[in-house]
């Protein structure tokens, strides 16, 4: 990817300036890069060089604010307009997938990418946002039936609920298969917990071989 | 210089290394007591501390953690003394705050319900299905004789949504004869009559011949455009049909 493009999504991003960054998205778009590339390569990097100017005190809490609502702006247009209609003609076949981030985790860019990625690849999903308690993912997770419940924390602070997640999922729904992602995963000192149902996903290429081995479109 | 618990904010004072000489209540409830400020400081910001807190620096933002875990954001303003420096902690407004969470409160409740009227749906899809099967009945007449009394909106989906369940039954029982009564049809359009001759064909190819019954007068035009008399026989009544094939 360009890093013209992602200087320029950026500063779109921290002036809040909507049309920019979705013209930044449609340029790249026309140059045919895909969804993948497009998460990974344009936005999350421009996403990871905001935190970087708050730790190096250049901005502050509220610009990341700002930049976070108007990216969550332009995924969403994204969507709508370049997911949605590829989707729609597409069978889901490859079983249900249930997005959230766990309990205070309040940033769900990531795994909102995540969703849109894996409804690229033929499954019926379920994104419920950020900060959801774990008794609510029991709730859904009981109703609708989840083959894959994907979990995300970028916090180190919130990471530290994860195991917890992990043990209470893997006993209340005995059927689906759990995906832990998110910054907090490249923090961690001590070993994440090892288990048959429990996929760690770190980068994109972790991603695309769990979606192949899936069966992806 | 005022003392510490005049201030209306948080606030201590530390040395160059952000060891604590002193601190004022409203630092102690909110922060609980620590020995230097970097305990106070989240896992995550204490990088951001130790390369910004010095003598240049008047403001920086961190995050810290409060007395019961939870991570708050503050705004510190650094007065730097001779040996030391005063330190306020302005926490991000909180209608700010307040704010954000009732937007991410609204997007779950979006969530929540959409996600009820998905599983809604999905009931209600499987209804319609019983429903539909129910809509095409299969009766044993006589050992190779079928009734098949047919209800409802004779559509697109109700014989596609049928077939493989009549196929089978017609398969396993070994029936030559399917009487099709129409009778408690009310519409039928064209995808219907497609799926109709479809049906009509694959039990004729598994050597079932249809009769079919209880045409309407708004049925019989659409179903002679189909050229429907090549592929069935018709009878006027149900009863008519019965009499003639027991």
């Amino acid at each position: 990817m360009n890093t013209h493009y992602i200087r320029e999504f950026t500063d779109a991003l921290l002036q809040g300036d909507q049309s920019k960054s979705w013209s930044v998205i449609q340029n790249a778009v026309n140059d045919g890069v895909a969804s993948r590339e497009l998460y990974y390569e344009l936005i999350t990097p421009a996403m990871v060089d905001i935190g970087t100017k708050w730790q190096e005190n250049e901005i502050s809490v509220a610009d990341e604010h700002l930049a976070t609502s108007t990216c969550d702006f332009t995924l969403a247009r994204y969507k709508h307009e370049v997911i949605v209609p590829k989707v729609q003609t597409l069978e889901k076949s490859h079983g249900k997938a249930l997005f959230l981030c766990v309990e205070n985790e309040e940033h769900d860019l990531g795994i909102r990418m995540t969703s849109h990625l894996f409804e690229e690849s033929g499954w019926d999903v379920r994104m419920v946002g950020a900060n959801l308690p774990v008794e609510y993912v029991e709730k859904m997770g009981a109703a609708w039936e989840p083959d894959v419940i994907g979990l995300s924390a970028s916090m180190l602070k919130q990471g530290e609920r994860v195991p917890r997640y992990i043990q209470r999922l893997m006993g209340s729904l005995p059927q689906a298969e759990l995906l832990i992602g998110g910054r907090f995963l490249t923090l961690l000192d001590e070993p994440k917990i090892s288990e048959d149902r429990v996929t760690y996903i770190q980068t994109a290429d972790q991603l695309d071989a769990f979606l192949r081995s899936r069966g992806e479109v | 210089m005022p003392e510490l618990d005049q201030f209306p904010l948080p606030a201590l004072e530390v040395d160059d290394k952000m060891k604590i000489c002193d601190y004022n209540h409203l630092f102690q409830e909110r922060f609980g007591t620590v020995q230097n400020l970097i305990d106070a400081v989240d896992v995550e910001s204490r990088g951001k501390a130790h390369r910004f807190f010095h003598r240049e620096t008047e403001r920086m933002e961190l995050n810290l953690l409060s007395d019961k875990g939870a991570i708050v954001n503050c705004q510190l303003h650094i007065k730097w003394l001779k040996g030391s420096a005063v330190v306020t902690f302005i926490e991000q407004d909180e209608r700010l705050e307040r704010l954000s969470r009732l937007v991410t409160e609204h997007k779950r409740q979006l969530d929540q319900t959409d996600l009820e009227l998905l599983i809604k749906n999905k009931e209600l899809e499987e209804s319609r299905d019983r429903i539909q099967e129910l809509s095409v009945a299969m009766i044993q007449l006589a050992e190779n004789q079928l009734l098949m009394p047919v209800f409802g909106d004779m559509d697109g989906t109700l014989l596609s949504k049928n077939k493989t369940r009549i196929l089978d039954y017609v398969y396993t029982s070994a029936v030559d004869l399917v009487v099709m009564d129409l009778q408690s049809v009310r519409v039928l359009n064209e995808e219907g009559i497609i799926n109709l001759k479809n049906l009509i064909r694959d039990m004729k190819l598994m050597g079932a011949d249809t009769l079919i019954s209880g045409v309407k007068p708004h049925h019989a035009s659409i179903l002679n455009r189909h050229g429907m008399l090549q592929h069935a026989r018709f009878i006027n009544t149900l009863q008519e049909t019965l009499k003639s094939i027991i």
